[in-house]
């Protein structure tokens, strides 16, 4: 059994999206409704410090999950390299993507905006934005 | 069992802590500064090594014993560790995360931030090293009650151990 990890260093599951699209459970092309209809997005706050969401199998039957927390990238890729390593997991056994989008204060602006009721239509607004933007660079980044 | 200590840069408390747990440093006395800074990592780690799990030594009992920086977020680590060991079937008893980041005191702070933040090495350097003798008896309990669980643990043959997690300031906020 081998496994797709995605890592991501913002606290809202961008690495999850990139996973989604991967998996089949988002379209190719930028959907915001499906995006918001996930349940990961939808309970996003659940997700964030780091707790792993699985995302499912790919056709090869590869195991999809991702891993998403505001902090230095090399944080979390070193973390789940170290970790699997230590337990004797070699690098064959696992892929692990590093998922950057550019204009990570767009992504911290909205994921606080979503936190306060009044302002949560503004903060979806901020991440839809910046989504859409890199939804294509989120969908080639997986090499399948 | 591997144990890994952690602190908020891997290289001043969680590095004691597993020295004392290795007998590297004494548990009777308290060191000087330079059985202090003859330590591997001891001060030597920097910002690139942040989330990087590295060997210290293998106990008396047959022990692997780790060290990593996480920053002010151990949770994190928590969280990474726990998934990890589902996706993977790793054994939840066969590690352990210990926060030597609740022994650090204002000294070590000051000094690890002149140290290794701002490259003040000189500096930094004598007063992390006060603040970690300052700190010495608070790290001295905390390896001997990780012994004496994994003692106790050995002896009362417990299969399912959890994981410690102490009381880290940060977490509670």
């Amino acid at each position: 059994m081998s496994f797709l990890i995605l890592s991501s260093p913002y606290d809202f599951p961008v690495a999850a999206i990139a996973g989604a699209i991967h998996v089949g459970l988002l379209p190719k092309e930028y959907d915001s409704d499906k995006l918001w209809s996930l349940n990961f997005i939808q309970e996003h706050k659940k997700f964030s410090h780091a707790r792993p969401i699985y995302l499912g199998k790919t056709l090869r039957g590869e195991k999809v999950v991702s891993i998403s927390a505001s902090t230095k990238p090399f944080m979390l890729t070193g973390i789940i390299e170290t970790f699997l390593n230590l337990h004797g997991f070699s690098k064959e056994q696992y892929r692990l993507v590093d998922v950057h989008i550019p204009g990570r204060h767009f992504i911290m602006v909205g994921k606080t905006l979503l936190g306060v009721p009044l302002l949560q239509k503004i903060g979806r607004i901020i991440i839809n934005y910046q989504i859409k933007r890199f939804y294509h660079h989120l969908n080639e980044l997986i090499p399948s | 069992m591997k144990i890994i200590y952690h602190c908020y840069g891997g290289t001043h408390s969680s590095v004691t802590a597993a020295a004392i747990h290795l007998g590297i440093l004494p548990n009777y006395r308290i060191p000087s500064a330079p059985e202090l800074l003859a330590l591997d990592f001891f001060d030597r780690r920097g910002g690139e090594d942040i989330g990087r799990i590295d060997f210290m030594g293998r106990d008396r009992y047959g022990n692997d014993v780790y060290v990593v920086g996480r920053r002010s977020r151990p949770q994190i680590l928590y969280h990474i560790t726990a998934g990890l060991a589902e996706l993977f079937d790793i054994r939840p008893e066969s590690y352990l995360l210990v926060d030597a980041g609740s022994c650090v005191n204002t000294s070590m702070r000051i000094g690890g931030v002149l140290s290794r933040r701002l490259g003040l090495v000189r500096l930094g350097r004598p007063v992390v090293s006060l603040g970690t003798i300052m700190a010495y008896k608070k790290l001295c309990r905390l390896v001997e009650e990780v012994q004496y669980r994994l003692l106790d643990r050995h002896m009362c043959l417990v299969t399912d151990y959890p994981n410690i997690y102490y009381y880290t300031p940060e977490v509670s906020r």
